[in-house]
């Protein structure tokens, strides 16, 4: 395996930013799997 | 946990999941696990908060992988997977709550927001050490190996550089440059075997097109991944995508197979790519499969029955009956 350094993409877990008009919620499914929930940010209005 | 080996004769890597010999096999609608799960009295969904665990179906009620009542998009962890951390990822995409469907019939609004998801989920998993090349791809219809109807796609993240990405960067090599940009330069010229294009987006059937009915959608300005699009871009592409998956509905006038691949540059550090989405639909005709027989599997050859410029021709003649 390469090292991190190596490594084109480099992401935070969880930044809002990199998501542009969608909002993120994460959740741990009973069995542990990870789950995401993608909605879109409802536009502002005027 | 799944077992890699390496064929020799071939040169590439194989992948064992044994496991997936038992995924789920095309349930009823009422037993779809992509579906919504029944709602709580009360629970709702809270975007842009953390939660865990997902507790808000009803109590004692069968849930389904989405233990909500309501969703948009929803990113989860394969139950079969192909890989598993810290040898890989296997994550499902589901782009509606609605049971029916297809990336075609999406609101624009969705289908741009599915972009997002795709670079949210390229850019976290390309991040990880154990992850070499993120494939995000959607199989569509019984035809190539679809176990569930519900609108949905797949993101692999490998823990190597598959074959197929490391052609692309041998191309490169071989073309003195970005291939893509080269093909996409020479499609323009030609125009011939162009069917679609906006102002961030090209999508032609290559000049040495594999399948009857293959499309690369392009990047006109070269993007080596999502992440480097703008939001601009980002929408046309959704739109070109959606244009094409109509289009090919309306091609036949039935519900259209295909295969549906985004490459993007390797997250391993090596190579650049060129951001593209290429379809692989193994339809013929109306009512024939091309398959991968004798020549295409024992010789690597694929034999074709339409010249891409016949085909490209149906293709864009259909795309403008579908609007």
């Amino acid at each position: 395996m390469q090292g991190m350094e190596g490594k084109r993409v480099q992401g935070t877990e969880g930044q809002r930013e990199t998501c542009g008009p969608l909002d993120i919620t994460r959740h741990v499914k009973n069995d542990g799997r990870a789950l995401i929930l993608y909605t879109l940010r409802k536009r502002e209005k005027g | 946990m799944s077992e890699q080996r390496f064929n020799e004769l071939r040169g590439e890597p194989v992948v064992y999941a044994i496991d997936r010999q038992d995924r789920t096999f095309l349930p009823s609608a009422e037993h779809c696990p992509l579906c919504p799960s029944p709602a709580a009295p009360g629970a709702t969904a809270t975007p842009g908060t953390t939660a865990a665990p997902a507790t808000t179906a009803t109590p004692g009620a069968a849930t389904t992988e989405i233990p909500f009542p309501a969703f948009e998009i929803a990113v989860f962890d394969n139950l079969f997977p192909a890989f598993t951390s810290p040898h890989g990822a296997a994550e499902v995409v589901v782009y509606t709550d609605n049971h029916h469907g297809s990336f075609a019939t999406l609101p624009a609004e969705r289908a741009e927001a599915l972009m997002w998801v795709w670079r949210h989920r390229y850019m976290e998993l390309g991040a990880r050490e154990d992850i070499g090349y993120v494939l995000i791809f959607e199989n569509r219809g019984v035809e190539v190996g679809v176990t569930l109807h519900h609108p949905h796609g797949q993101i692999y993240g490998y823990p190597f550089l598959p074959p197929v990405p490391a052609l692309e960067l041998a191309a490169d090599e071989r073309l003195g440059g970005c291939a893509v940009c080269v093909l996409l330069a020479r499609e323009l010229e030609d125009r011939s075997r162009v069917v679609y294009e906006n102002d961030g987006v090209v999508a032609y059937v290559p000049y040495a097109a594999r399948w009857p009915y293959e499309v690369h959608v392009a990047m006109r300005t070269h993007r080596p991944s999502l992440l480097d699009c703008t939001s601009a871009e980002l929408r046309l592409l959704a739109q070109s995508l959606q244009s094409v998956t109509r289009g090919y509905e309306a091609l036949f006038a039935r519900q259209f197979p295909y295969v549906m691949v985004v490459h993007q540059a390797p997250t391993d550090g090596r190579g650049w790519g060129h951001l593209h989405v290429e379809f692989y639909p193994p339809l013929r005709t109306a009512h024939k499969l091309k398959y991968i027989a004798g020549s295409e599997q024992g010789a690597g050859t694929f034999i074709g029955d339409i010249l891409p410029e016949d085909s490209a021709q149906a293709l864009r003649e259909a795309i403008a009956r579908a609007g």
